[in-house]
């Protein structure tokens, strides 16, 4: 049974994390699937339901688009990418984490670095 | 692909009210998906049970896609349409009493020895046959749009349209929503019903919003 906080810090962080994957090169559904649990563990075992409609959301807006394509073996897979707008995006998200995070671990006394 | 995956996505498309455009977005994906997961040495089941069933998969795939919700004047031409198949269906059963009810009086004229035989078996039966005609027909018409809708999310008239019928989440509506969404002939309401429609986010009638169920375009 997933915790409480685990959810909801997935739910509003998947965005990025699928987003920044892409930034790496582009995957197909599956792939994503795979990847996210190779590099997060049993927290990142994704269902298609979770995952794809994020995938929608984000085609939807323009962040990310999805291409056709046959590899040397023959089978078409379908590849998502990311846009220019999305890399826009990427870089907004991934500087609200930094403050976020900085700004949470800083209010719970874990400072890491010393700022000032 | 083996029959029983194809049978798993043909249920979860099923379960779907969406535009063209969408739904099929939404098929090619999990298609793509299982393909992938095969070649990948993953067995179609366990794939399947991590899905979850049609039904599960199918909401949390629609989970995020926009609705685009149909306007008044397309609605009503939709319901115009429908109302017109359902009167010339109407009137031709009522063509088909008055000849025969001029076929009686004819026969009835050629019985002019004794007028009673006009009640012979045959002219029985096909009174009863004419009423039993009636009743259905009514029922038909009154029924016309619960059916169409509950099995196929249109009738004629919205298919023409370009519309369909579905839950507010974009899923396929059962025989309940169908029903609750038209227990507004049995109130004589339709215009206060109707002007809903212009005041509400999702452009639902009254009664749109006691079944929650919203129109939306085929695109």
């Amino acid at each position: 049974m997933e915790k409480t906080l685990e959810r909801e810090l997935k739910r509003g962080t998947l965005e990025l994390i699928i987003l920044n994957l892409l930034a790496e090169r582009q995957m197909y559904g599956y792939e994503l699937i795979t990847t996210l649990e190779q590099r997060g563990g049993s927290l990142f075992q994704l269902k298609e339901g979770t995952l794809y409609p994020i995938l929608y959301r984000q085609e939807d807006a323009g962040y990310i688009e999805a291409r056709w394509e046959t590899a040397d073996r023959g089978m078409p897979r379908k590849y998502y990418s990311l846009t220019e707008s999305g890399a826009r995006r990427l870089a907004m998200l991934m500087a609200e984490w930094d403050e976020f995070s900085a700004t949470i671990d800083r209010l719970l006394g874990k400072e890491k670095d010393n700022r000032e | 692909m083996n029959k029983k995956v194809d049978a798993y996505i043909q249920e979860v498309l099923r379960n779907i009210q969406a535009p063209i455009e969408k739904k099929k977005r939404i098929e090619a994906d999990i298609r793509a998906h299982f393909l992938e997961a095969e070649a990948m040495g993953e067995q179609a089941e366990t794939v399947i049970s991590r899905m979850g069933t049609p039904y599960e998969l199918a909401e949390e795939m629609m989970s995020q896609v926009e609705l685009a919700y149909a306007g008044f004047w397309r609605r009503l031409a939709a319901f115009s349409l429908d109302a017109l198949i359902i009167a010339v269906v109407a009137g031709l059963y009522l063509i088909f009493l008055i000849v025969l009810g001029a076929v009686t009086i004819i026969e009835s004229k050629n019985c002019a020895t004794d007028p009673s035989m006009i009640w012979n078996t045959k002219n029985l039966l096909v009174m009863i046959w004419a009423i039993l005609g009636g009743i259905a027909a009514s029922g038909a018409a009154l029924l016309y749009f619960p059916i169409l809708e509950a099995r196929f999310g249109k009738t004629w008239g919205k298919k023409v349209m370009g519309l369909l019928v579905a839950k507010e989440n974009g899923l396929s509506i059962g025989y309940k929503e169908a029903i609750l969404r038209r227990l507004s002939f049995f109130f004589n309401v339709f215009w206060l019903d109707a002007l809903f429609l212009f005041f509400t986010e999702k452009r639902q009638r009254a009664f749109d919003i006691i079944a929650k169920t919203v129109v939306i375009k085929e695109q």
